[in-house]
């Protein structure tokens, strides 16, 4: 066989071996041209309305969502103050817990930041008050507020010591303030359970409280939820990476290349 | 080739026509088939089907010459064959010697004379090429391609497949007459 009857043999018409698959494999290009073609046409020529139902229901479920988890957060306490305050009347949710400005003077005044301004809200809540006989602590902090903060402290006890937290800062200044340590200071408070008065002062503007009520306060003491989290510790999630080891499979090039025969 | 006729067999193709999808399918399928077949015996035929079904896919927005038509046919058909050659390896970046392949099947003593084999045995011959050049030989003697149509299908630079095309050739020659030889020798 010379080279010329090679190249001939092979440019020679299709046997019936090759086109053996012929009917099969033209029916199958028919259906796929119609699947293709089907997937194009609706968008102009069909009825929209079950695209627009589908939407609907979409927009529903996130909305049910929304709602779900906005209910969720506004028993929880964790919504804005005006958002806690309309979910309170609305929804029977916990009022929210940051004071009135005009309730404690000062905790309005404190900064945008939310974390400061819980810090000093907190703070504020415990600032001494004059006091009508200047004896003992009960008389200057309010006592409910001050049997928390102790309660908070002996029950954190060692790991309370980082001097960041509201009840320490509070509990710290007081107890320095009569000369006394922070336990000296909290024992007759913790000895004597506080009642159950109203947290208002007098000339104060008797605006009633905006404390959660009594039953639905939490147990948690405030000086313990009043502590601003630290940026990245709890509340931040640590970013992660994204595409760990995520190159391509196929390196470009590699596709259209097949490896070479050996010769 | 279907020259003059192909502009309106491209448009009915377009459309869905089945004749057309047929006229294309057998002017098209035989040469697509033995070069694949150089490549991998085996997985050639459903390579060659899945390639036809994107044909069918993507005709509509098609536009073109005839020989354009063909390198896009060539180019869809060696790329679902490397897409099998990984799938049957279970891995990507599978390259053509890691899925063995028989090559042709022997062939019935009682057909020796039958014109298939005589395209058989040719094939079986390019296949002792190195792949790229029985490849590069494929589309530019057999398929009809010009160079820079065969660097498309292949991703190489022309110059490259003109120098694999001058090989391929020259050692099918050389190959021809040592077997000639061999022959007339007892």
């Amino acid at each position: 066989m010379e080279l010329s009857e090679l190249l001939g043999a092979l440019r020679a018409p299709g046997t019936p071996d090759e086109l053996v698959r012929a009917d099969t494999t033209v029916a199958a290009m028919v259906a796929a041209h119609a699947e293709t073609i089907a997937v194009v046409v609706p968008l102009r020529s069909i009825d929209r309305r079950p695209a627009l139902v589908a939407v609907g229901a979409a927009l529903g479920i996130v909305g049910a969502v929304l709602i779900t988890g906005t209910a969720a957060a506004a028993f929880s306490g964790a919504l804005p103050e005006n958002l806690q305050r309309i979910a309170h009347d609305v929804l029977g949710a916990p009022a929210p817990t940051t004071l009135d400005p005009s309730d404690t003077g000062d905790a309005g005044s404190s900064g945008n930041d939310k974390a400061s301004r819980s810090t000093s809200r907190g703070a504020s809540e415990f600032t001494e008050t004059p006091s009508s006989d200047g004896s003992g602590p009960a008389a200057t902090l309010d006592s409910k507020a001050l049997f928390g903060l102790c309660t908070a402290f002996a029950d954190n006890g060692p790991d309370d010591q980082s001097g960041e937290s509201v009840a320490f800062k509070v509990l710290s200044a007081a107890a320095s303030a009569n000369d006394q340590t922070i336990e000296e200071y909290c024992a007759p408070i913790l000895a004597a359970k506080p009642g159950g008065k109203p947290t208002t002062q007098p000339g104060q503007g008797g605006k009633p409280t905006t404390n959660p009520g009594q039953g639905g306060k939490p147990s948690v003491p405030p000086g313990l939820t009043d502590k601003p989290t630290p940026p990245g510790q709890t509340r931040t999630a640590k970013p992660q990476p994204t595409n760990q080891g995520g190159k391509p499979s196929t390196p470009p090039g590699q596709t259209r290349k097949p490896a070479s025969r050996p010769s | 080739m279907l020259e003059d006729r192909f502009a309106d067999v491209l448009a009915a193709a377009g459309t869905g026509d089945e004749r057309a999808f047929d006229t294309l399918y057998r002017d098209i399928h035989p040469p697509l088939l033995r070069y694949l077949r150089t490549l991998h015996w085996e997985l050639a035929e459903d390579s060659a089907s899945e390639a036809w079904i994107e044909v069918a896919r993507g005709v509509a927005a098609f536009v073109g010459p005839e020989r354009a038509f063909r390198s896009w046919v060539f180019a869809i058909a060696r790329r679902k064959l490397i897409d099998r050659i990984r799938y049957e390896a279970r891995r990507p970046g599978a390259s053509f010697d890691d899925v063995p392949d028989a090559g042709p099947p022997e062939r019935d003593i009682a057909d020796e004379i039958v014109e298939q084999d005589a395209t058989r045995d040719a094939l079986a011959l390019i296949r002792t090429l190195p792949r790229e050049q029985g490849e590069a030989v494929m589309l530019r003697v057999i398929v009809g391609m010009d160079h820079a149509e065969v660097a498309a299908v292949m991703g190489k630079s022309a110059g490259a497949v003109r120098v694999l095309v001058h090989r391929g050739l020259r050692r099918l020659e050389r190959d021809l007459t040592e077997r000639g030889q061999r022959s007339v020798t007892p």
